[in-house]
């Protein structure tokens, strides 16, 4: 049971996933990597199965690397949320079946403005400037409403993401130690763990 | 029965050439010229279409320049009916891009898409290639302002100014001189029609044969504009062409 959740500041966006992986009582591992590096400004959080997030983020992946070789550009924010919902509305009515994992995907532009997008499975595209995927939803959405600006600076950001794991590992029935944060500005990628 | 015809399109020559390809840059040379100047403020494409009489029925919008998308546009040189399919293809891809990326495609992919196109009919026995040579205008976000020209062969190359069809050489090398980087959309196209009066016999050409598109942006779209045939004319005459003194 993932938990995602991401803010959007003035110039930047943090998306941030709980590393553990289950299997029946069991917590195989406790520092697992969901949020994907998609290019040099865009990372994708997966909430899913374990199979299922892999084989969803490596596809986008991958098909966003051709896309940038074959073109010569990288997409930028709104084409690339587009065409991972395409890739979701595809699949849920195809032979092989939807793509069982929720996703956000979060980056910022050439020209320095940071969107944030979150897809699920059927193919719905919002952009939101904050939001979760998973459980996570049920506890911080009213803590993210509550705690969001517009124009947040990187510090206030950051001291928001730490209420959000304050609050999922006090509330939350299932045990999430580590979180892993990732902070995408125009220039970089960072990655904390929290 | 169809090798016969096989080997004179897709067969090389004992030089080196295509011959059928050739030939098909013969028939676009015969027909009206295509001029496209590329400026800082936006672009020209200007066309001489070839036979207007009094019967035909006036088009609504351009007759030789197409527009493929709200940020791309072309003109074409040479068999109507082949430019028809590739413009149709065309369009069709720019919504198909659309439709997933919720933008525009951006001008070089669209091409290649065409060319590949014309490429394959110089390849794949049976079928003569394309008889027709494209000017690609348009803008997109990455690289701006771009004009392109295509051929029958599948080839494509960006220009700041260029001309295809008939007497391209003559507009080509007249280009050569006139074209500066700096120059302003008016200024582009006073030279970008000098170079298409180059490729006419005459003169004083009628309004009526000339189709002139503007490119140009605003914001952060794209914006064109069609002259009518009374700023045609003015045009013509404020570069010193149609002038009554001429037509003594």
């Amino acid at each position: 049971m993932d938990s995602i959740f991401a803010i959007q500041g003035k110039d930047y966006v943090i998306i941030a996933c709980d590393g553990s992986v289950g299997f029946s009582i069991l917590k195989i591992k406790d520092l697992e990597d969901k949020i994907t590096v998609l290019d040099d400004n865009k990372v994708l959080g997966v909430s899913g199965e374990g199979a299922d997030r892999n084989n969803f983020s490596e596809f986008i992946h991958k098909n966003l690397n051709l896309i940038k070789y074959r073109t010569g550009n990288a997409l930028g924010m709104n084409e690339t949320a587009n065409f991972i919902r395409y890739q979701y509305a595809q699949a849920i009515r195809s032979r092989s079946g939807p793509h069982n994992c929720n996703s956000i995907l979060g980056g910022v532009d050439k020209d320095g403005t940071p969107s944030l997008f979150w897809l699920d499975y059927l193919g719905a595209l919002q952009k939101i400037t904050r939001g979760a995927q998973g459980y996570a939803g049920y506890f911080l959405l009213g803590l993210l409403d509550n705690q969001y600006k517009k124009d947040l600076n990187l510090e206030e950001g950051i001291e928001i993401i730490k209420k959000c794991i304050h609050e999922m590992q006090t509330r939350f029935l299932i045990s999430q130690s580590k979180f892993i944060v990732k902070i995408v500005t125009k220039d970089e990628i960072k990655q904390i763990l929290l | 029965m169809s090798r016969r015809y096989d080997q004179k399109t897709t067969t090389f020559t004992p030089d080196g050439r295509l011959k059928q390809v050739e030939y098909a840059l013969e028939a676009i040379n015969k027909t009206g010229s295509a001029i496209g100047v590329l400026t800082q403020e936006g672009m020209i494409l200007c066309t001489e279409k070839q036979e207007v009489s009094h019967l035909l029925e006036q088009q609504k919008h351009s007759e030789k320049i197409y527009e493929l998308d709200k940020h791309i546009f072309s003109v074409v040189s040479g068999l109507a009916a082949d430019a028809n399919q590739l413009i149709d293809y065309a369009r069709e891809a720019a919504q198909k891009y659309r439709l997933v990326y919720q933008e525009n495609i951006p001008l070089e992919q669209l091409i290649i898409r065409i060319c590949d196109i014309k490429q394959y009919y110089t390849q794949h026995g049976g079928q003569r290639p394309y008889g027709t040579a494209f000017l690609f205008a348009g803008y997109d976000k990455d690289n701006g302002f771009q004009l392109f020209s295509t051929d029958p062969s599948g080839n494509y190359a960006g220009w700041k100014a260029t001309a295809i069809g008939q007497n391209n050489l003559a507009a080509n090398s007249f280009l050569k001189q006139e074209y500066k980087e700096d120059l302003t959309l008016d200024q582009g196209l006073n030279v970008a029609i000098k170079a298409l009066v180059k490729t006419m016999d005459t003169s004083s050409p009628q309004p009526s044969k000339i189709e002139i598109v503007l490119i140009s942006k605003a914001d952060k779209n794209v914006k064109s504009k069609t002259l009518t045939e009374a700023e045609v004319l003015a045009l013509l005459k404020a570069n010193g062409f149609n002038n009554e003194a001429q037509q003594e």
